[in-house]
């Protein structure tokens, strides 16, 4: 039988070694090490961990909702955005996240360069909100308009039967069904209803910790992509949901001026 | 097949392929003493060749133990005309590095060559926080830059380089790098190239720290090729027979095959042998000797395939060139207690 020569040797030992580290043996051999000392010390083997990896980018995160993770390092008013981003994704690496969205990195990424901005009001960062949590939000305040909308026509249809009929012009309601104060009233009935729903709608928004606007509203976070400096109007997203605020309202006062021309149609033409 | 593993390091002391040798482990177990005894073991085993022994943790020791003073630049040892050692703090010259590429990049408002480019604006600072290895690696390079500079000082190159390194382990953290440096590239680029534009009307930035990055995973990738290659280079644990340290030590060998690093050998040192020394024993070593023996079974089971080399504790410490001369005999040819028992009182003598 011929020897092995010296290198021969060397790999057939290697090939042992390894065998003997490799499919769970780092960690029971690990755990003979505390076993027989009684010790608490961690058995976990960077061997048998799985090897952490970037994941590509995904436009949903599901799981638990994540806390801030977003750095709030000094940075100097040269921060070069290349090493943030790099920074960003090395921090996801460690922390065995998978790449959140494109709109959350650049997000997190402005609001780095916000901090460097002079007389611009920080803009709110978009934060890694779950994405279940937010369609939940989502369904919640749908639901919140829907039942506004249904209750305020339930309201109001019965106030235009009234006002279509002169028969019921009697002391008691003839100041509800003059037709000359129906538009102040029912001004004051938007009003009224329109208050109630927005405070609905915050004690939601309070409750889910979501700002329906800000993380909901593509138009939103597509202007919050502009930086400064580009369109010539100072804090442009915050005037982009005032306005949008604004058309919600305005929205809603058009539904209901619309039913009730159709609802005032309807009552003259069959009743 | 029954392949006896010599209990001694006399195949790596021959070995004319290895160029890099580390020496590691935790702190107190007699790393430095086993790293100067390996250099010289070598030297007098190869005269031919010529051998560098760095010491690259910070609180230095080889000066302390050759009993003579080395510096930033390598100077041979006093009596071996083939081996010279040097000791560099690598995180102090990385800061140095970088601080003074910050300063020119101030003052010149341009970038410098190669990796001062990745250090303009202190922009490395923001990144080694955030992956790990690349302090390592930018330290290690400077190692390897200076080396390079002592070769070209001296005229002369050094055949096999032996590092006694620090006992925080993380030396070698930087062979992960290039797997991590080409994830976060790719996730880079795939960003970057759905930006556009964007990226660049960000920021005022004018380094491209991707470049950067992709010449640092070349710079890396190179030395990691050498050093997973198992004829160049080879890491030489150092232990005591105690629980925490074999357990510390389990932990290195399992993280340095996790970076492909070839490891086959353990010294473990301060070992007592009370049995075979009737004439100085006490209570005291007898049990000490009884706790070490529980866990030399162990290490004898653990590591069977390893060459497993046991050093005595010595009466005195190894200090100087000829008493580290004698300590180091048993590296190549292993210690037997009832035959070389009275050299360990004779290495008490002050030089």
């Amino acid at each position: 039988m011929s020897e092995l020569s010296e290198s021969e040797k060397r790999r057939i030992l290697r090939e042992r070694r390894q065998k003997k580290f490799a499919q769970g043996g780092a960690t029971s051999r690990l755990n003979k090490i505390t076993g027989q000392a009684e010790s608490h010390l961690s058995t976990e083997s960077p061997l048998d961990t799985p090897k952490q990896k970037i994941t590509s980018p995904v436009l949903e995160t599901v799981g638990a909702p994540r806390e801030a993770s977003i750095p709030t390092t000094n940075k100097d008013a040269n921060a070069d955005p290349q090493v943030e981003l790099l920074k960003k994704l090395a921090d996801m690496q460690n922390q065995d996240q998978s790449t959140p969205d494109l709109f959350s990195l650049l997000g997190s990424l402005k609001e780095g360069m916000n901090d460097n901005s002079t007389g611009a009001t920080p803009v709110q960062p978009v934060n890694l909100v779950d994405q279940e949590m937010l369609a939940y939000h989502d369904y919640l305040v749908n639901r919140l308009k829907a039942f506004t909308i249904l209750i305020k026509w339930l309201v109001l249809l019965p106030y235009i039967y009234f006002l279509t009929k002169s028969a019921y012009s009697s002391a008691p309601i003839s100041f509800f069904t003059t037709p000359s104060n129906f538009f102040m009233i029912f001004t004051s009935f938007e009003i009224i209803a329109t208050s109630i729903y927005y405070q609905k709608l915050q004690s939601i928004e309070k409750a889910n910790k979501v700002n329906t606007m800000h993380q909901n509203s593509k138009i939103v976070k597509l202007v919050s992509l502009i930086p400064e400096g580009i369109v010539p109007i100072p804090d442009l997203t915050g005037k982009v949901v005032l306005a949008l605020q604004y058309w919600d309202v305005l929205s809603m006062f058009i539904t209901d001026i619309c039913f009730v021309i159709i609802a005032m149609g309807l009552c003259s033409y069959f009743v | 097949m029954d392949l006896t593993v010599e209990p001694n390091l006399h195949s790596l002391i021959k070995s004319t392929t290895h160029k890099w040798i580390f020496v590691g482990g935790k702190g107190g177990v007699g790393k430095t003493t086993s790293s100067c005894s390996i250099a010289i073991q070598m030297a007098l085993a190869q005269p031919s060749k010529q051998f560098l022994l760095i010491s690259t943790d910070p609180a230095h020791n080889l000066s302390d133990a050759f009993g003579e003073k080395f510096g930033k630049d390598a100077r041979k040892v006093t009596g071996m005309d083939n081996l010279s050692c040097m000791e560099i703090d690598p995180s102090a010259a990385l800061k140095d590095m970088n601080d003074m590429a910050v300063s020119r990049s101030n003052e010149q408002g341009g970038a410098d060559d190669g990796l001062g480019n990745l250090l303009q604006g202190g922009a490395l600072s923001e990144l080694t926080g955030a992956i790990p290895g690349i302090d390592e690696a930018l330290s290690f390079m400077e190692v390897m830059k200076h080396i390079k500079k002592q070769e070209n000082g001296e005229a002369e190159s050094f055949d096999t380089v032996i590092f006694d390194t620090a006992p925080t382990g993380h030396t070698l953290r930087f062979l992960q790098l290039p797997n991590t440096l080409s994830q976060l590239l790719e996730k880079f680029s795939e960003l970057s190239g759905k930006l556009g534009p964007m990226l660049n009307m960000m920021g005022a930035g004018n380094v491209d720290i991707a470049s950067k990055l992709n010449e640092l995973k070349a710079n890396v990738e190179t030395i990691k090729q050498q050093f997973t290659d198992p004829d160049l280079t080879t890491f030489v644990c150092v232990c005591i027979s105690e629980f925490l340290s074999l357990y510390e030590t389990e932990r290195l060998i399992q993280e340095l095959i996790s970076y492909d690093m070839d490891v086959n050998s353990i010294i473990v040192n301060q070992l007592l042998f009370a049995e075979y020394d009737q004439e100085h024993n006490c209570k005291r070593c007898q049990a000490r000797w009884k706790m070490q023996k529980k866990y030399l079974d162990q290490i004898d089971e653990l590591y069977e395939d390893f060459h497993l080399v046991k050093m005595p504790l010595c009466a005195g410490e190894i200090r100087g060139l000829n008493n580290l001369k004698k300590f180091s005999q048993f590296l190549d040819k292993e210690y037997d207690p009832t035959a070389d028992g009275k050299l360990i009182y004779e290495l008490e003598d002050k030089e």
